[in-house]
């Protein structure tokens, strides 16, 4: 086996391994986390794979003031495209009864699954057990407004987990609903895009996932009433100046059913209103950032747990190739709009457009992520031996004070450049760098003249093209008509005959007509009785030739020709046959009579109607 | 039936004279620029602009391409250029309004491509981009962007010619033998007779009836209605394309691509027709 076909198999190896590791998923969802003794509540634990395998149930730790009993399970398989195959999950959907049996808060943190990569866990939870006589867990007095008339009893809330913070400090703004349970209200529509965080830099983190959602008691004018608490989404602010800021009110809408009062059939045959629900609004106080021990090198970062390290890829390179310093930045905090940390003094090299990879993400406890600067650097020569300190500040709003982070200066090694004076290494190939970008990736302009002609894109104005377009259409519905007409005279070649008479009298006349200029009689005589008896023939389908006058007088006469006109043709006839095959001398005059007569007797049989 | 194929003939030439028209250009020459020369014709303006883009001299050369494009030419080639100068000189707006126009001519050039992808990695505003599919569809997708527009109306008439001419010799042709060889050309040429008219049918659309346009002040803000003192309905900034739907003196109407529910109005220096 050659050696690429062993590493080709290697690979596929890797990537079979690769796949099957942390395919499986678990999560776990309570519907109620306070209970008192002797309560119920659910608990849905959820398994999740794209792996053919088997699901196998979790395994359920016991837990001393819980009784955890299984209800039953659903399962689930989707196929979805990703744009290159299809891909299938499935999931395994198990549900439990929690009873409550003694009084405490019990954390459930070992439920797992096993799979190819080892035991998976379901995060942990905590379930508060009350007295059996204690009262109802109610939110904190004020948390939550007392729901509106014209709301079905819908509360709308932002909270905001701060109302003092720093010009660009991280506000966690919560907004909920609280929905009353048991009249089938649906929230539809959250409308946040119209201005209403001016002065911030937003960040969203969606929360529509039921695992948010929860059970509650809400004291309202009908007394305590059980509505489920919806997060739908969690707002990372970020003020851009100070001030007092005002958030103004979303708007969320909502769906009812509303029974038809006539019907009589209830729910069936009821109807979905829509309704409009709106939050307070909410004011923040926002704070400039102290002047005082404000570093130089800070550039308006704000956040906390901020990282800097920097290294290089090659630590010994050859004089005039490139070294790669990159600078990874990481941390909680607003990084997409943050500056790039101070570079030491780089004087002894050339330097050049760094790349910038980022990877940020927002979540529930807010935004985090790493950004990583790759900068390009060619030292000037072996003397460019150190790449200094990179340096970061920011302020922490937890701390209330500036913090600068410095990485560690960097020592190089430069070996001179060769004798040949070749870079990366001699003609032979040993030690040959990889070739990389130093710059920004712009094209230069087109330079050739010959490229500079006028191109009218729309041709399709032009006459032209109408005319190239539509002549084949044309030319399509000429051929059809053609076939039509071929088909037709097929069928019918009578018609066909009749058609055809003039044109073929019109010839024989022709060939009278020069035997007339050339003199020869018995030519001119021959073609002019051809003239008369075809056209004869062709239109009325008489073959005149072998019948006496009178039979074709009669003929004609029963073709529907006058008694004058047949009359006519007889007599012609029989003198052209005289001056054809008598012998006698004709003079110029009298040939000259017989071909202008001969043509107004076709003229006359041309006007004569055809009898069917 | 007799007089059916004069009748042909007859209407042929009067949809040539129906559709002979003429037009007169009375416009003024433009103004020479600075640095160019009036005896210069179009190729030795371009290349001197090229100089000037070459030694830096971004100003000079803008303004031989402009002269350029003032003059008449239409050339995706020059206003590639002229984008590529833009950017350089620091208006990211006017450089994408350019290379929009470019890609409209060159819709295959790589070097527009990636100038246009890094110009854009500069915009404020996210992009709105058109799903890619993968597939048949993906492949007709991209046959689609291949052409410009002219290529495609070329491409048509080729097309509808070769189409019609199977057609007409299906019709008229009586060997049989002959006909069960025409008949697969025949379905494969209407396929693509038929796919390509769609496109350019939808080319041609977008060309004529789309009034896209692009945001060439650093930040704008969308107006409720055609009036300064209306509130603020959003902000765009400079690079951003936006579709004009309606008219007003000064004021557009825009929308957002992919984002109908974000409309509203906008002077109209703010925003430059590509």
């Amino acid at each position: 086996m050659r050696w690429i076909h062993l590493f080709a198999i290697l690979l596929a190896i890797g990537h079979l391994t690769h796949r099957s590791h942390a395919e499986i998923t678990l999560e776990a969802s309570i519907q109620n986390n306070v209970l008192r003794v002797g309560e119920r509540t659910h608990l849905v634990l959820t398994v999740t794979t794209d792996q053919n395998d088997d699901l196998t149930q979790p395994q359920i730790p016991e837990i001393e003031g819980l009784q955890i009993v299984y209800y039953g399970q659903s399962q689930q398989q989707k196929m979805f495209f990703d744009g290159r195959s299809m891909q299938q999950t499935r999931s395994l959907e198990l549900q439990y009864i929690v009873t409550a049996l003694a009084e405490g808060t019990w954390t459930v943190d070992s439920i797992q699954v096993p799979s190819r990569a080892g035991m998976v866990k379901a995060p942990p939870f905590t379930i508060t057990v009350l007295a059996a006589n204690a009262p109802q867990p109610t939110p904190q007095p004020g948390e939550v407004p007392s729901p509106k008339s014209d709301t079905y009893g819908v509360v709308f809330v932002l909270q905001p987990d701060k109302n003092e913070a720093y010009v660009g400090e991280e506000i966690h703004m919560l907004c909920k609903a609280y929905i009353p349970a048991n009249r089938g209200i649906q929230p539809q529509k959250l409308d946040d895009r119209s201005g209403q965080f001016q002065g911030f830099w937003t960040e969203i983190f969606d929360m529509t996932d039921t695992k948010y959602q929860r059970q509650v008691y809400l004291n309202t004018s009908n007394g305590r009433l059980l509505y489920y608490e919806i997060p739908l989404k969690k707002y990372m602010l970020y003020p851009l100046k100070a001030g007092t800021q005002t958030i103004e009110p979303l708007t969320l809408v909502c769906q009812i059913p509303i029974r038809s009062q006539s019907s009589g059939f209830g729910m069936l045959l009821g109807r979905m209103t829509s309704f409009s629900v709106l939050t307070e609004p909410v004011t923040i106080k926002v704070n400039p950032l102290p002047e005082e021990n404000r570093p130089d090198s800070f550039k308006g970062a704000v956040g906390s747990s901020y990282k800097l390290h920097s290294h290089v890829d090659s630590t010994e390179i050859k004089e005039g190739n490139t070294v790669s310093l990159t600078v990874t930045l990481e941390g909680f905090g607003n990084l997409r709009n943050i500056a790039a940390p101070i570079l030491p003094d780089l004087s002894k090299f050339e330097q050049y457009e760094p790349t910038k990879k980022d990877n940020i993400h927002t979540s529930e406890n807010g935004v985090s992520g790493r950004i990583e600067y790759t900068y390009p650097l060619i030292p000037h020569d072996v003397n460019s031996k150190e790449i200094g300190p990179v340096r970061f500040a920011y302020f922490d709003p937890n701390q209330k004070q500036y913090v600068t982070l410095q990485t560690e200066p960097i020592q190089l090694t430069i070996l001179p450049m060769g004798l040949n004076g070749m870079r990366g290494g001699g003609a032979m190939g040993g030690n040959r760098r990889m070739i990389r970008r130093v710059g920004e990736d712009f094209r230069f302009n087109v330079v050739s003249p010959l490229a500079l002609s006028s191109v009218f894109l729309p041709i399709y104005k032009k006459p032209k093209f109408r005319f190239l377009f539509l002549a084949p259409m044309a030319f399509l519905i000429s051929a059809f008509l053609w076939k039509k007409r071929l088909d037709y005279y097929a069928d019918n070649p009578d018609r066909l005959k009749r058609k055809r008479a003039p044109r073929q009298a019109g010839k024989l006349l022709a060939q009278a007509r020069n035997a007339l200029r050339q003199g020869n009689t018995e030519r001119l005589y021959a073609a002019l009785a051809k003239a008369i008896t075809d056209y004869i023939d062709n239109r009325w389908n008489v073959a005149s030739q072998g019948f006496t006058a009178d039979e074709l007088r009669r003929l004609l006469l029963e073709k529907g020709i006058s008694p004058d006109c047949a009359h006519l043709v007889v007599q012609s006839l029989d003198e052209f046959d005289g001056a054809r095959f008598s012998g006698e001398e004709r003079t110029r005059e009298l040939q000259q009579r017989d071909f202008s007569k001969a043509e107004q007797m076709l003229a006359a049989l041309m006007k004569q109607k055809t009898v069917s | 039936m007799v007089y059916s194929s004069r009748l042909i003939v007859a209407a042929l030439l009067l949809t040539i004279v129906v559709f002979q028209t003429g037009s007169a250009n009375t416009q003024s020459p433009p103004a020479i620029p600075d640095g160019y020369g009036s005896t210069l014709g179009r190729d030795e303006i371009f290349h001197l602009a090229n100089e000037y883009y070459r030694n830096g001299n971004l100003d000079k050369a803008l303004n031989g391409y402009l002269y350029l494009v003032e003059l008449g030419v239409s050339n995706g080639y020059l206003f590639y250029n002229l984008a590529n100068t833009y950017f350089r000189n620091g208006f990211l707006g006017e450089a994408i309004v350019w290379y929009e126009r470019a890609s409209r001519y060159c819709p295959r050039d790589r070097d527009l491509q990636l100038n246009f992808e890094y110009a854009k990695s500069n915009l404020l505003d996210e992009e709105f981009r058109a799903p890619a599919y993968g597939g048949t569809v993906g492949f007709l997708q991209r046959l689609h962007r291949l052409l410009n527009v002219r290529e495609s109306v070329i491409g048509l008439l080729i097309l509808t010619w070769l189409f019609f001419a199977v057609l007409i010799a299906l019709l008229l042709i009586r060997s049989d033998r002959w006909k069960s060889w025409l008949r697969l050309p025949c379905w494969l040429l209407g396929i693509a007779f038929v796919l390509c008219l769609f496109s350019t049918g939808w080319k041609i659309y977008h060309y004529e009836f789309v009034v896209e346009a692009i945001v060439v002040e650093s930040a704008v803000e969308v107006k409720t209605g055609p009036n300064d003192s209306l509130s603020t309905s959003f902000s765009i900034h400079e690079g951003t394309k936006v579709r004009v739907v309606q008219e007003q003196g000064d004021w557009r109407r825009i929308v957002l691509p992919g984002e109908s529910s974000f409309n509203g109005w906008v002077l109209e220096k703010a925003i430059r027709i590509i």
